[in-house]
């Protein structure tokens, strides 16, 4: 089957997923917590199984009672009649309380596990850089963290019971059997090399097709995803007809894989049945044997045989189970290769400090940056080739170049964000890559070219990089920032739910936003990237806020306008990854060089000019 | 050969659902059902026959039991084991074959309901109403399309189990019709009381459903803001943040546990009163001479076989319809919203091609004023933010109040697709779907030559070197795999090969450093040429390639 052509073709580089050692690792180590739940579980439901024997055995005991083969004494009469009612749904209402109970425990610790592992899951994807979640996908990213989550919990929620219950329920219905005649329990072997052979069958195709169906889920969630994110430009466009494509055909092939799967489950029901069918002719025939040579009575027999219809059902449910298992256990390999060990910028040794005390004295208030030797870059050829650069505490510089110059990957190593294949970025003497990502932003942190508002509230949002900042600080920041006004027109202040379900503020509001972020953070340094991009000059309030925001610290711009560029300490001009110019605006100007040229061209269309 | 009813491995476009502004969830539900009726109908015919296939093994047991077995003949014995085979036969292949027919019809209509919901997301009159975070968006177009299109599996399951009481119930009465008729009662009262206890946990699984659908957007929400999220080293409190939600998520499920487990042992116990009194009853019977030991083995074999079919059939139908209703609210909440753009009332089509084709005159006025354009004119508005959003609200036809002429044509009576078609509004920050550059700029409708012109005339050439496989590049998700500047020009370029009647450009270049803005602006004006633009922006670039340039004072109605 081939795959659809893209849109949403699969990416290059995709996360990795789990070998199975790994998963049952971690199942081991995230359940370890709730052992004394999970073995209660298991006694409450095997004391269910073992009342659901009681029923079976009693019409024995009546079948031997009617052909006069002697049936326990305690069962004659019309007293024994009502003694053996009231044993028979007593052992049923108790089973079904043992049950419910069991199913309770067992859920609750599996839902748990699951908890533990999505949340360790999503805190991995989180602290993974940027570069790896959309080199792998977003959608990727997304659906392992919800669509295979939800997967796992299902399968945990309906499998652990019925694999506990009934794996409970089959072992004591054959010791039960056992107890009969062995004769009864020896002779359903011939049903074991049948299950053996579905049960391979059924696995050698069944993990493949469970690894691709999700796989291709979450290719159909990635373009799903990018139609609702795009939804501007797809209705701008028209583009409905186009989109509908790769939609098509990412879900048909989710669609085709689910039957595919069912077939297989099918054909493994099939084999049970087959089994099913030699477990009693085989039981029949034994019976017959063992009544021919007076070994049991026609009551131990009928009891036999209706010993072995009631384990139809645990058998298909722990058969059911093992499909689900298996599903279960393809989303967890998902999962728990997203969490495993974590790679890339920002990855420190946990920060063994209370935040509090980093922000009083453990990172000095200084400032002064200082870039050696930089190279960076995605691939093989790096897009900063060589960068050195001292900028003092306090002091502005403003970095200009045509686009793909290497701007904003500098901007993003000198943050700390991404890593660099060579050379080093030091502040205060203390090299950037080295502070666990938790502090780096209270000593650089970087505004990004988007501003993303989070569906929660002001405070929320305002809050992110420095959680439990006082009223105070966050009405400053937004003083900072021009928002004050703004913020206390809304109808809940702080606590207002921004976003698409409460208020959605302008994308200019969401970048003076982003400032506000980072004023309540208040970094040593700011790496500012494209932040004032959207606004031309004379577009005030950004520019104003970015200002305010960088006044009294040591700032890095990416500049697109020269006007940024303009009130900057120093400005550097980098063309193909390397610093070309660099000095103040007169002196860069009257040198006429790279940068004056620029000047020229960008006022040579002015109207005012 | 491939295993009977394996899906074609192209789509299968018949479309089984109509839908209109009438249909309720549960009509939704009706529908889905009965879409494809011949492979549902089979499916229902298989169930049938798989349970019939259930209720004759104890039959023939007790028979052997009763017969062979007692008089140790056999002869017999081998012919009740025969006679066995063939039930599991019967059995076996109805389950076979009804189960891949029950599941491909569920699949088909499940993949149909996803691509009506996107078909939605993607009309071009817009989703109005409230808004949704993308998050919902995909949960609806997934797991919601899913729960909606798994309804039709009670067009299955249920059926078969219904007919497995009705099966059981004739043989019962067959034996000794007071016990038949017994057991028929008691299972209608086992399934009532099921129903009954259905109804709580289906307000539970609801919460439940809704929390971890919370905890799921807010999840996507910040993998999303990912760049904002590292860039201020706050990964560790949005976890936080995130195991927040999870555990709101977990207490929900763990009430829904509780409930669930609650509901099972209800059901457990009055199915197993159900067949203890069976049971009791039989015995009885035997004891007084009315059974003989082969009719005692089989009643108690076909009302403990029973058990199951009744306990779950309430759990089916209870879970499965709580969930689907649930669901198919959400899916028609999506379907049914307003256009945030709403078609005329009676659309009348744009002219044809030959009057749009060359230089056409435009005509805007909104209340506080408008402006026109020549034919062929490159215009720039340099307006402050209220000034431009009037002119961008009229030129997307979201103010009503407005009026715009197309080559004196007002487009008031125009479908909205044909205005968008006509009246192409891009900006800067438009989006780049996952997929090549070629597929991006061409929309799989411009000719190579026009898509390459577009790309060079928007300063894509330098973009295109470095790109590997150049116009063949992926790229990337939401185009993350570009700088910012190169996606702009990418999105302008889409924009100059769609070609409209008039192109109007909201900031477009406002990620590209002034060089190449300026030679975008001039390529950009050569290549309109003889077109009707309109530029908003405030870039000193565009001011010195326009033919005018209109301000605040040009848009307004002056005191």
């Amino acid at each position: 089957m081939s795959a659809p052509a893209a849109p949403g073709t699969a990416p290059e580089t995709t996360l990795p997923i789990a070998r199975p050692g790994q998963v049952w690792r971690e199942i081991l180590r995230l359940a370890a917590p709730h052992a004394p739940r999970i073995l209660a579980s298991v006694v409450l439901l095997a004391a269910a199984a073992a009342c659901g024997l009681v029923l079976p055995w009693l019409l024995g005991a009546f079948v031997d009672l009617l052909s006069g083969d002697g049936a326990p004494s305690w069962i004659e009469g019309t007293g024994g009649f009502w003694r053996a009612v009231a044993a028979m749904v007593g052992a049923l209402v108790a089973g079904a309380g043992l049950q419910a109970a069991g199913i309770v425990l067992s859920a609750g610790a599996a839902d748990r596990v699951v908890a533990s592992l999505r949340e360790r899951a999503v805190g991995s994807a989180l602290g993974r850089s940027q570069a790896e979640v959309e080199a792998a996908g977003t959608g990727d990213v997304v659906s392992r963290s919800s669509d295979d989550v939800a997967a796992v919990t299902t399968a945990v929620n309906q499998s652990m019971p019925a694999l506990t219950g009934a794996g409970a329920g089959i072992v004591v219905t054959l010791i039960g059997m056992a107890s009969i005649h062995w004769a009864f329990a020896l002779s359903l072997v011939v049903t074991i090399p049948v299950y053996w052979f579905s049960v391979r069958r059924y696995l050698r195709v069944a993990p493949g097709m469970y690894h691709r169906e999700r796989a291709e889920r979450a290719r159909r969630a990635g373009v799903v995803l990018g139609a609702a994110r795009g939804g501007r430009t797809v209705r701008a466009y028209g583009m409905a007809g186009f989109l509908r494509g790769p939609l098509a055909a990412t879900s048909w092939v989710v669609a085709r894989m689910n039957v595919l799967v069912q077939i297989a489950t099918t054909r493994l029901f099939g084999g049970v049945n087959l089994a099913e069918f030699l477990g009693v002719a085989a039981l029949l025939g034994t019976a017959f044997l063992l009544l021919d040579g007076e070994a049991v009575t026609l009551g131990a027999a009928t009891s036999a045989v209706l010993f072995f219809l009631r384990i139809f059902d645990p058998v298909g449910a722990v058969l059911m189970t093992l499909d689900q298992v298996q599903s279960a256990l393809t989303s967890l390999s998902r999962i728990v290769g997203m969490a495993g060990p974590r790679r890339g910028a920002g990855d420190g040794p946990e920060d063994p400090e209370p935040r509090e005390k980093a922000a009083d004295g453990a990172i000095p208030r200084g400032g002064d940056l200082m870039i050696e030797g930089l190279l960076a870059g995605y691939g093989a050829e790096p897009v900063v080739r060589g960068v050195d650069l001292a900028v003092p505490a306090g002091t502005s510089v403003a970095v200009v170049g045509a686009s793909g110059a290497g701007k904003s990957t500098l901007a993003a190593v000198v943050a700390g964000v991404r890593e660099p294949q060579g050379g080093k970025v030091t502040i205060d003497g203390r090299p950037v890559h080295g502070i666990p990502a938790g502090r780096r932003a209270r000593t650089v942190a970087l505004v990004a070219q988007e501003g993303h508002v989070f569906p929660v509230s002001l405070r929320e949002n305002l809050d992110l990089a420095s959680p439990g900042a006082e009223d105070g600080t966050l009405w400053e920041a937004l003083r900072r920032v021009g928002l004050e006004d703004w913020a206390r027109a809304l109808p809940g202040g702080l606590d207002t739910v921004l976003g698409p379900e409460g208020v959605d503020p302008e994308p200019e509001l969401a970048q003076q936003l982003a400032l506000a972020r980072v004023a309540v953070l208040d970094p040593a340094v700011l790496v500012l990237d494209e932040a004032a991009s959207r606004s031309a000059e004379d577009d005030d309030a950004l520019a104003r806020a970015a200002e305010g925001l960088r006044r009294g610290r040591t700032a890095m711009i990416v500049a697109h306008r020269l006007s940024q560029a303009r009130t900057a300490d120093r400005i550097l001009v980098m063309e193909d990854g390397r610093v070309v110019e660099s000095g103040g605006h007169e002196e860069l100007v009257a040198a006429g060089g790279r940068y004056a040229d620029l000047w020229a061209a960008t006022h040579e269309g002015r109207r005012e000019d | 050969m491939q295993p009977f009813f394996t899906p074609p491995e192209a789509e299968d476009v018949r479309s089984t659902l109509r839908l209109d502004r009438a249909t309720t969830p549960i009509r939704l539900i009706g529908q889905v059902i009965r879409s494809r009726p011949w492979l549902t109908a089979g499916a229902a015919l298989m169930a049938v026959l798989h349970q019939i296939g259930e209720v004759l093994v104890p039959v023939v047991v007790g028979r052997a039991i009763d017969g062979p077995l007692a008089e140790r003949d056999a002869a017999g014995t081998l012919l009740a084991v025969l006679a066995l085979g063939v039930v599991f036969l019967v059995l076996a292949t109805a389950y076979r074959f009804g189960a891949r027919m029950a599941h491909s019809a569920a699949s088909y209509v499940e993949h149909e309901l996803r691509m009506l919901v996107t078909d939605r997301l993607t009309r071009p009159n817009g989703l109005g109403g409230r808004h949704r975070a993308h998050g919902d968006l995909l949960t609806v177009a997934s797991t919601d399309a899913q729960a909606v299109a798994r309804t039709k599996l009670l067009a299955f399951f249920p059926v078969g189990e219904v007919a497995a009481v009705v099966a059981g119930g004739v043989v019962l009465i067959a034996i000794w019709w007071p016990l038949g008729v017994g057991v028929l009662c008691g299972a209608a009262v086992t399934a009532l009381v099921a129903d009954r206890l259905a109804a709580p946990l289906a307000h539970r699984l609801r919460a439940s459903q809704q929390a971890s659908g919370a905890a799921a957007s807010v999840a996507a929400d910040f993998v999303s803001g990912l760049r904002v999220v590292s860039g201020l080293g706050a990964s560790e409190e949005a976890g936080r943040r995130y195991v927040r939600s999870s555990r709101t998520a977990l207490r929900a499920v763990l009430r829904s546990n509780g409930a669930r487990a609650q509901l099972g042992g209800m059901t457990q116990v009055t199915g197993g009163v159900f067949v203890a009194a069976t049971a009791a009853l039989a015995v009885w019977a035997a004891l007084a001479g009315l059974l003989s030991v082969g009719e005692l083995v089989m009643v108690v074999g076909i009302s403990q076989m029973l058990v199951e079919p009744m306990s779950v059939l309430g759990r089916n139908i209870g879970v499965v319809w709580a969930t689907g209703l649930a669901s198919s609210r959400r899916v028609l909440e999506v379907l049914d919203a307003p256009d945030a753009v709403p078609d005329p009332l009676e659309p009348a089509a744009a002219p044809a091609g030959e009057r749009l084709a060359g230089a056409v005159p435009l005509e805007i006025e909104t209340g506080e004023g408008g402006l026109s354009l020549a034919p062929g004119e490159l215009a720039v508005l340099d307006a402050d933010r209220e000034g431009s959003r009037e002119i961008l609200a009229a030129l997307s036809g979201e103010d009503p109040e407005s009026v715009l002429r197309l080559a004196g044509e007002e487009t008031s009576s125009w479908p909205v697709a044909d205005l968008r078609r006509h009246v192409l509004l891009a900006t800067g920050e438009d989006f780049l779907f996952a997929g090549t550059v070629r597929e991006n700029v061409s929309r799989g409708v411009v000719d190579e030559a026009r898509m390459i012109g577009a790309c060079e005339a928007a300063g894509c050439a330098d973009v295109l070197r470095v790109l590997p496989g150049g116009v063949d590049a992926p790229v990337g998700e939401a185009g993350g795999r570009l700088s910012g500047g190169q996606r702009q020009r990418i999105s302008l370029a889409r924009a100059l090969a769609a070609d409209p009647a008039v192109l109007v450009l909201e900031d477009p270049t406002t990620a590209l450093d002034s060089v190449t803005e300026v030679d975008v602006a001039r390529s950009v004006a050569r290549f309109r040429r003889g077109r009707t633009t309109l530029v908003c922006t405030s870039s000193p670039a565009w001011h010195s390639v326009a033919d005018r340039v209109l301000s605040n004072d040009d848009v307004e109605v002056q005191p």
